[in-house]
């Protein structure tokens, strides 16, 4: 009978131990994690993400220090389940920092194409203009060395557009939208000259 | 009374559990005590946000020093994380500050980096701008020369424009990327200033300048001989000089041709010619377009011989002809070049020229003199 109660409590003990002391850190969970947030940084959500990104490295942060403070534990107290809580969230922020990177880039490539394109047709209305105003039948005394004024003004800036176009290439897209931007308003400006002097000479 | 003891095999499983429940106890409070050998636990608040403020100054200047200080926090996290959970016996005094330190520290020395380079670049750009603000201003106004082309204005015009963004990128706090459109409208300055500087290096060629005066004084020697008016025009200074029996008596504002600065050569090239000719034909209010007009006999016979070896080297276009109906009149004072080659005065002053010109009075039109 004491020797069956004994053999009761090694088998008891020996269950305790398999089922507590031999837990490990779910590593496949955190491989995962570390490939999720690889993913983040190579969409470019340290640039076009900061908030989510840094959101991320904070949960990664708390998952390792986690893993740490559970793997210092007398193997009977360890366990892993808020590590696998803390990972889960930390994959959401990771994929979280993936899409707003995602979001923002195509954002940013968005307005540079709108803004590129906005300069080019700013390039044509000119260059429109420029042909009106070249034949125009009063044509004042001083009007050609204005008309070449104004056609190599515009051949400058029309020259600009091949620069937006490799910073595009380049994926330097708030250079390229403030580039742009710049050219959209020269542009303008010279068109504004250009329709002041059709009005002028009553073109 | 007598109590009685307990059997041998009780006591030595009392013992037991009593002394496995005092190593649990035991480990218990070592391991929640938050006391050690070196003091309380380091908490690493204010450096974690200190070092977090730096990443984000850092991320979009110098990504690689941002990732650094992300790999750092991590590693200090982690360790103070394992301090944290450690027993008393195992715990490492002053590790987890270490660690926070060490990304401190990193994470100044990458700030002041970051703040040194971007003082190197804002003095670069103090430097620079004042220059470049410069050759882009002294562009615009070459530009407008006459006889600089529509290249030469396209130029100009790119270089204002760089100017603009390189100004723009400078107020946004982006000195590397001014620098950068600085150094490019300083480029499109440059091919300005080369071709006005080509345009006027035959205006301080010494063989040209003793031609010039050479004509300037044959013409006034010939006022005084002849006792006669003769104009003669400076086309660098665009003046209209009037000499009457030798002596100068007025000189009057002049523009000359969009293209005036260079040597005419054939029709259309929009120069004014330079050389000895006269007046051919004095033309009053409503026989000219322009006011009143001088008719000049361009072209001369220097002229034609120019004109040919100009054909012979290919310097003149194959349709173009010697060009002709060159003159001195009025409709000026736009305080720029815009005829086609004449000479053009306010018509003021083409009143006061017209009164002293005759059929046959010597023009002499010269580079400078």
């Amino acid at each position: 009978m004491r020797n069956h109660k004994l053999a009761l409590l090694g088998v008891a003990a020996l269950t305790l131990t398999l089922a507590t002391g031999c837990a490990q850190p779910p590593q496949q969970e955190i491989d995962a994690l570390k490939a999720a947030l690889a993913s983040a940084e190579q969409a470019e959500a340290p640039k076009y993400a900061a908030d989510a990104w840094n959101a991320a490295q904070a949960a990664m942060n708390s998952v390792n220090a986690e893993v740490e403070a559970q793997a210092n534990k007398f193997a009977l107290f360890r366990s892993y389940t808020r590590t696998k809580e803390l990972i889960t969230a930390a994959n959401s922020a990771a994929t979280e920092a993936q899409q707003a990177a995602a979001v923002g880039k195509e954002t940013a490539r968005n307005a540079a194409n709108e803004a590129v394109a906005a300069a080019k047709a700013a390039v044509d209305s000119a260059s429109a203009l420029a042909a009106e105003l070249a034949a125009c039948r009063r044509q004042p005394k001083d009007f050609k060395k204005d008309m070449e004024a104004m056609r190599g003004s515009l051949d400058g800036l029309a020259a600009q557009v091949a620069g937006l176009e490799n910073q595009l290439a380049a994926e330097d897209y708030f250079g390229a939208k403030s580039a742009a931007d710049s050219l959209t308003a020269s542009l303008e400006a010279l068109s504004a000259d250009m329709q002041a002097g059709k009005e002028k000479i009553r073109c | 009374m007598r109590i009685p003891r307990p059997a041998a095999g009780f006591r030595r499983r009392s013992f037991l559990f009593g002394a496995l429940g005092l190593v649990v106890v035991a480990s218990v409070a070592a391991r929640s005590y938050e006391g050690g050998p070196g003091g309380p636990p380091y908490r690493p608040d204010r450096a974690r946000d200190s070092v977090r403020r730096a990443v984000e100054a850092l991320r979009p200047e110098v990504p690689a020093a941002a990732r650094l200080l992300d790999r750092l926090v991590a590693d200090a996290e982690v360790i103070t994380a394992q301090e944290r959970n450690r027993p008393v016996w195992r715990r490492s005094p002053g590790r987890a500050e270490a660690a926070w330190t060490r990304a401190l520290s990193t994470a100044h020395r990458s700030l002041a980096d970051l703040r040194r380079r971007q003082n190197v670049l804002q003095e670069r750009w103090g430097a620079v701008a004042a220059v470049v603000g410069a050759d882009v201003a002294r562009a615009l106004q070459e530009s407008g020369e006459a006889g600089v082309g529509r290249r030469e204005i396209a130029a100009a015009k790119q270089a204002q424009h760089k100017w603009a963004l390189a100004q723009g990128y400078a107020a946004a706090g982006d000195p590397a990327r001014a620098l950068a459109e600085a150094e490019q409208a300083r480029a499109f300055a440059a091919t300005v200033r080369e071709s006005y500087v080509a345009l006027h290096a035959r205006f301080s060629d010494p063989q040209n300048l003793r031609q010039w005066r050479r004509w300037v004084d044959e013409a006034v020697a010939r006022s005084k001989r002849e006792r006669t008016t003769v104009f003669v025009v400076d086309k660098l200074k665009r003046k209209l000089h009037v000499y009457a029996n030798g002596h100068r008596v007025a000189t009057y504002e002049a523009e000359l041709g969009t293209k005036g600065l260079k040597r005419k050569l054939h029709s259309g090239d929009q120069a004014t010619p330079e050389g000895h000719y006269k007046v051919t034909e004095v033309r009053g209010p409503g026989r000219t377009r322009y006011y009143k007009a001088l008719m000049l006999d361009y072209p001369n016979a220097e002229d034609r011989a120019r004109y040919a070896h100009g054909r012979r080297t290919g310097q003149v276009p194959l349709r173009a002809g010697i060009g002709s109906l060159i003159e001195i009149h009025g409709d000026g004072g736009l305080g720029r070049d815009w005829t086609d080659g004449c000479v053009a005065l306010t018509n003021a002053d083409m009143d006061k020229v017209f009164a002293r010109a005759r059929v046959g009075t010597p023009v002499t039109i010269v580079g400078t003199f």
